[in-house]
């Protein structure tokens, strides 16, 4: 049943469907397809997000095909992906508008959130975490936030607090695969009960304390109240889940992750991500990939920071571009096996970075890689390097996309120009 | 006019403060101001040009909205500093700096002062998650490791203390739910069914159990001791399957009569101590300390966090250490045929091990007097509303860390109440309330309100500084008395802190941030090119320069011993890593040496763990070096690249060093800028590889001769790194300085403030005489007003 409804979404967009619904009619396997024709409402939203950045960049003339458009050049990164071209868009000449400050525009990434050079203290919601905020209540996890090396994520809340990000493998692996005891689900449940009434009490104590100490903490403690607010939202929905088994999965615990070959981590995490998108576990996921460590790749003796600064060393270049070529690999593997499980078409999955040109520490020229989600993809939509077109507006209709009725994403309100629903 | 709090003095300070912002008027520029700007200014930085995306013509003097008040600051202090207008351009005239800086410096200085008096320095500064730990640990009594359920703080300005980078999140608060209920549950638990007991011995033989066996990784067993080799390419090498831990917990590790078999230089062979499953399917393993065998057997002690079924390993962990070889390539584990003392192998032998649970921060009586006090509660059973109420009370009294009224405490024993009416047990009614307090924001942030703090919210702060931790009795004592204020109570109490065991958190938790100490591990250093750095080695540097910290703490040492000192703490492992030969005591660990009048390694500049995470794994950068001497050591403050500057791409081709690739970046005017401050430190620096090791010439002494010259910004110029530290040694004042602000910054949980700078240079003047002495600095601090107000 679900084979079919995919394959319908993904031949058949909903305008063809009206158009020829007449006609449609007529035909013998109809009955079949009707609960699937219901859902075809559905079926034009896409129903999932993995955001992948690379703390990085990408080393822009590797990336970016010398010619745009559907029948572009691929490039010689994107060399290795032409199996499943037509499965995402490359995309040149694009940043966030306002958002600088090298390495530290990595909060910004999936906020858009302009930030004074980096010396903003305010971030806002980012992509991922709107998206939750909306949809993400029907999965165990409303969203997953990752980092391969750190705690850094640039998944941040609606008060603009960063979320931690799971960093342990393994951690993770247990967290959606293996069910806890019943002693800790007993305790979990009790917690849930007491934890409702312990919150209201956090609640009003942030208020008193408001006016006991003034003006000053005012912003700290207002965090306390939205914090309060969404916690108690999420015990609510955590109580449905703590008995419920987890689902059990084929892939092996990450018992070990290597520490000098980044790519291999990047590979173990979204072997995970892949897992829990499968098993419906939770639908929006960032992976951050912060991780120095690459020299156990072929060739590469280097740190990943230092080779990113290359200053247009060719050894140094010749060895970025293993690396990246790898991250890259790995992400077109997760792309395939999505695409294997039929996932690909509600599925958005993105790849970029905060850094344009990392040598430079540019945050202008983001890479970005856009594939899934039941666009039309197999272009090179290739904007003004000098002139940069603005990324938000990709990240509006990523968002448009899951059916959400958005005006307004950080400092855009127009979806992308060029990229197209249906293919 | 905003409403005024504050009585008494305050209210004074503030009347003048209101008054002389109304004359000189918070959003009028001062006269002397718009001359200036057009004669020295306005030609870059007017609506037309916006050099670095700064116009002043079009800037408001409208000091009470942040963002312009820190651009005006930052015009002053470049124009005072004399780096604003450039080089290039012609001087302001002395007679025009005279009229312009004080007519400028005033309205800054009534504006920060009223904002800081007004809202604090300090805005809703919460536990970082070690003041969490140390703080449960010491409120309860109990000792589970409670960090890693917690997320890591960001740093701002350099430290996880301050205010401004700490955020909320449900996730953080989901946390410490989750957290308060684990940390209870073990205090509950142990104080109503006791105190887990656990002791166990194992003989040699018993820890050999399995050898002969292919597989076999363990210590041979050979004439009543367990001997370990150093078979570094043998994973888990030293593991002894016998032991395994009965249940997650502290325990005390006795290594009966540890003897070096045929030592090293200095009489010792040195080895680590770890736990974990010792599992190809589980490989992580945890440190639980380094092992110093002497020729004269002796015990070794060591207290550890130990999960449960883990086992121990035990080896030799000295990378200089020949490795025993055998035909087959693979070590004779299996059957240690071979008598490897004789072919004189080194090795660790010990005539057995001894595990024994502990409870390092108190046992059952402990835990139970944290929880119910001396209520007997088989009696109060009998009146539980009332024992309920009485009980809450004195808890929140030390988890608030202050008298809370009983209006304030109603809710948490609401909570109890309605637990107790729903049929719950006493006990369960209670660490209802008990959670509920450890989730309130009066735990978990600093209640501090605007102007002078209170004695109880002094009494925090000190204890959060000196301890990493809530105040103990004594100092709720003295808060209650309302003595903290007098300056001898405060120095009665400042010295007992000082010399109270729970002043090593500060040293651990201030090196940790401060040096960057917490990111020793962060880079494996490559093996195939740093061959002997090993485990021991990197344990010994932080040891070394946490010493180092303390000793010029406690005993006062002047500032410029931070970096130029006559002492450093070495053991044998790590006076050899660094290739000095001195007469060190086997057996005794880390030792004070003294040192000669130019010496390479006293000072912090260029201690081991310093220049291990100023670099990563594989090679050093003068830059990151750079900046963290000046940063961290010399407290400049290093502007970002200003927005506006279009990023300049470096082109290294044909540069042979990194010095020659740093002379290409700083051919770059704009570039130059800053780099001429951050490059002359990190390139003395480059005498040392990744893992402090003294070198001339770059690719393990193959490569390009290592040029460490340069000059300060300040032109002074320095052959190499000896030189520049006596350089830097003496420029004490601004060492003092730097010392200062930073632990300032860390203690209050606040960076540095445009009117700061006033209370800064009297504990700078105040010192002067102790030499700057660490000690003297820090004990000014704390009787700042900086420390003082909130």
């Amino acid at each position: 049943m679900k084979n079919v409804n995919l394959n319908l979404g993904a031949k058949i967009s909903r305008r063809t469907l009206l158009r020829a619904g007449g006609v449609s009619l007529a035909l013998p396997f109809l009955d079949a397809m009707t609960p699937a024709l219901a859902k075809t409402q559905e079926a034009t939203h896409a129903k999932r997000f993995v955001g992948v950045s690379l703390s990085l960049g990408l080393h822009y003339p590797n990336l970016v095909p010398e010619t745009a458009g559907l029948d572009y050049q691929a490039s010689r990164y994107l060399e290795s992906l032409q199996d499943i071209r037509n499965d995402f868009t490359v995309i040149s000449g694009s940043s966030h508008p306002g958002v600088g400050g090298g390495h530290s525009a990595e909060g910004s990434i999936f906020s858009a959130c302009p930030n004074q050079g980096g010396s903003a203290s305010r971030n806002t919601i980012s992509l991922d975490q709107l998206m939750a905020k909306h949809l993400g209540h029907e999965t165990r996890f409303p969203s997953m936030v990752l980092n391969t090396s750190g705690q850094n994520s640039p998944s941040y809340t609606e008060n603009g607090a960063m979320i931690p990000a799971e960093n342990r493998a393994m951690q993770l692996f247990t967290k959606l695969f293996v069910d806890d005891t019943p002693a800790e689900q007993d305790r979990q449940s009790q917690l849930i009960r007491r934890g409702r009434s312990i919150m209201d009490v956090v609640g009003a104590e942030a208020k008193t304390l408001q006016r006991e100490l003034g003006v000053g903490d005012r912003e700290k403690l207002d965090a306390w109240f939205t914090s309060v607010r969404e916690l108690e939202g999420r015990l609510v929905a955590n109580e449905e889940w703590i008995r419920r088994p987890k689902p059990k999965v084929s892939l092996e615990p990450p018992v070990s992750v290597p520490r000098n070959n980044e790519v291999a981590v990047e590979k173990i995490f979204l072997d995970i991500v892949h897992m829990a998108l499968v098993t419906d576990s939770t639908r929006f996921v960032t992976l951050h990939t912060t991780g120095n460590g690459v020299s156990d790749l072929e060739g590469v003796d280097d740190g990943y920071h230092n080779l990113s600064h290359h200053g247009r060393d060719e050894d140094k270049i010749r060895q970025l571009s293993v690396v990246e070529q790898g991250m890259i690999d790995v992400w077109g593997d997760f792309l395939r096996k999505l695409k294997q499980d039929q996932l690909l078409d509600e599925t958005m999955v993105l790849m970029t970075s905060n850094l344009g040109n990392a040598s430079a520490h540019a945050n202008d020229n983001l890479p970005v890689l856009f594939a899934g989600g039941g666009f039309r993809h197999g272009q090179h939509l290739a904007f003004d390097q000098e002139n940069n077109y603005p990324l938000p507006n990709l990240y509006l209709s990523a968002l448009r996309r899951l059916g959400l009725d958005i005006d307004r994403f950080a400092t855009t309100s127009t979806s992308m120009r060029g990229l197209e629903i249906g293919g | 006019m905003r409403h005024l709090r504050k009585t008494g003095y305050g209210t004074l300070l503030l009347l003048v403060i209101l008054l002389t912002s109304a004359k000189v008027g918070f959003a009028a520029p001062p006269k002397s101001l718009n001359t200036f700007l057009d004669r020295h200014c306005l030609e870059c930085h007017d609506d037309a040009v916006s050099k670095a995306d700064l116009n002043l013509a079009d800037l408001k003097f409208d000091l009470k909205d942040p963002a312009k008040f820190a651009i005006w600051q930052r015009v002053f202090e470049r124009v005072r500093d004399g780096e604003m207008p450039p080089a290039e351009k012609p001087r302001p005239e002395p007679v025009e700096l005279a009229e312009l800086l004080p007519t400028l410096k005033e309205p800054l200085l009534a504006a920060d002062r009223f904002d800081a008096e007004e809202q604090g320095r300090v805005r809703g500064r919460r536990l970082t998650r070690q003041e969490y730990e140390h703080t449960l640990h010491d409120l309860l009594g109990i000792d589970l490791p409670l960090n890693d359920f917690l997320p890591e703080d960001p740093a701002s300005h350099g430290f996880e203390t301050v205010a401004y980078g700490q955020q909320l999140s449900h996730y953080q608060l989901a946390r410490y739910l989750d957290v308060a209920d684990l940390a209870l549950a073990e205090a509950f638990n142990r104080a109503l069914n006791g105190d887990a007991t656990n002791a166990m011995d194992f003989a040699p033989g018993r820890l050999s159990l399995g050898s002969g066996r292919r597989n076999y990784r363990g210590p041979e067993s050979r004439d009543g001791e367990s001997i370990s080799w150093p078979l570094f390419y043998v994973q888990f090498y030293g593991r002894m399957r016998s032991i395994r831990v009965p249940q997650d917990g502290w325990y005390r590790i006795t290594l009966r009569d540890v003897r070096a078999v045929n030592p090293v230089i200095g009489g010792t062979v040195w080895g680590t101590l770890q736990s974990g499953a010792g599992l190809s399917a589980d490989p992580m393993l945890y440190d639980v300390g380094i092992v110093e065998a002497t020729e004269t057997p002796r015990d070794l002690h060591y207290d550890a966090w130990l999960r449960q079924r883990h086992t121990l390993l035990l080896a030799p962990n000295d990378r200089t250490l020949r490795m025993p070889r055998t035909q087959s390539g693979r070590p004779d584990t299996a059957t240690y045929q071979r008598r490897y003392e004789e072919q004189g192998y080194s090795g660790i032998a010990h005539r057995g091990i001894r595990i024994e649970r502990i409870h390092p921060n108190g046992d059952q009586a402990v835990v139970r007097k944290n929880l119910f006090g001396d209520t007997d509660l088989e009696v109060a059973r009998k009146n539980p509303k009332v024992t309920l109420n009485q009980l809450i009370t004195r808890f929140a009294l030390r988890a608030f860390r202050r008298p809370t009224s009983n209006a304030q405490l109603a809710p948490y024993r609401e909570i109890a109440q309605a637990a107790l009416a729903e049929g719950d047990s006493l006990e369960e009614a209670l660490r209802g309330a008990y959670i509920a307090i450890l989730c309130s924001p009066r735990f978990l942030t600093f209640i501090e309100e605007p102007g002078q703090l209170d004695d109880y919210a002094l009494a925090s702060r000190l204890s959060y500084a000196l301890w990493v931790s809530m105040p103990d009795g004594k100092l709720m004592q003295a808060a209650s008395e309302g003595a903290l204020r007098n300056p001898k109570t405060l120095d009665v109490q400042i010295n007992r802190m000082l010399s109270d065991a729970k002043f090593e958190r500060f040293i651990n938790s201030y090196s940790d941030q401060w040096l960057k100490l917490n990111e020793i591990g962060f880079t494996n250093p490559d093996r195939r090119r740093f061959r002997t750095f090993d485990p021991v080695v990197q344990e010994s540097m932080l040891q070394e320069t946490r010493a180092f910290l303390r000793e010029m703490i406690q005993s006062d040492r002047g500032a410029s011993g931070l970096v130029d000192s006559d002492f450093a703490f070495w053991n044998d492992r790590l006076a050899r890593h660094y290739g000095v030969d001195v007469e060190l005591e086997s057996g005794e660990g880390l030792q004070k040496v003294s040192l000669p009048e130019r010496n390479l390694r006293g000072g912090l500049l260029t201690q081991g763990a310093i220049l291990k995470v100023t670099a990563d794994g594989s090679s050093t950068s003068p830059i990151v070096r750079g900046v963290f001497v000046n940063e961290r050591i010399l407290g400049k403050h290093l502007a970002p690249p200003p927005p506006g500057i279009p990023a300049i791409e470096p082109d290294i081709r044909g540069a042979v060093s990194i010095r020659d690739q740093l002379e290409k970046h700083r051919s770059n005017q704009s570039c130059y800028s800053c780099h001429r401050t951050i490059d002359p430190p990190g390139l003395a620096l480059e005498n040392f590889n990744p893992v402090g090791q003294w070198r001339t010439r770059y690719g393990g002494g193959r490569g390009a001769t290592i040029d460490p010259a340069s000059a300060t910004p300040e032109g002074d110029p320095f052959a190499d790194i000896l030189a520049l530290k006596k350089i830097y040694a003496q420029r004490d004042g601004q060492l003092a300085r730097a010392f200062t602000e930073h632990f300032l910054t860390y203690a209050t949980g606040a960076s540095m403030r445009f009117s700061d700078h006033g209370a800064v240079d009297e504990i700078i003047a105040a010192s002067k005489s102790s030499g700057y002495g660490l000690q003297t600095l820090m004990k000014a601090s704390l009787a700042s007003p900086i420390f003082q107000h909130k």
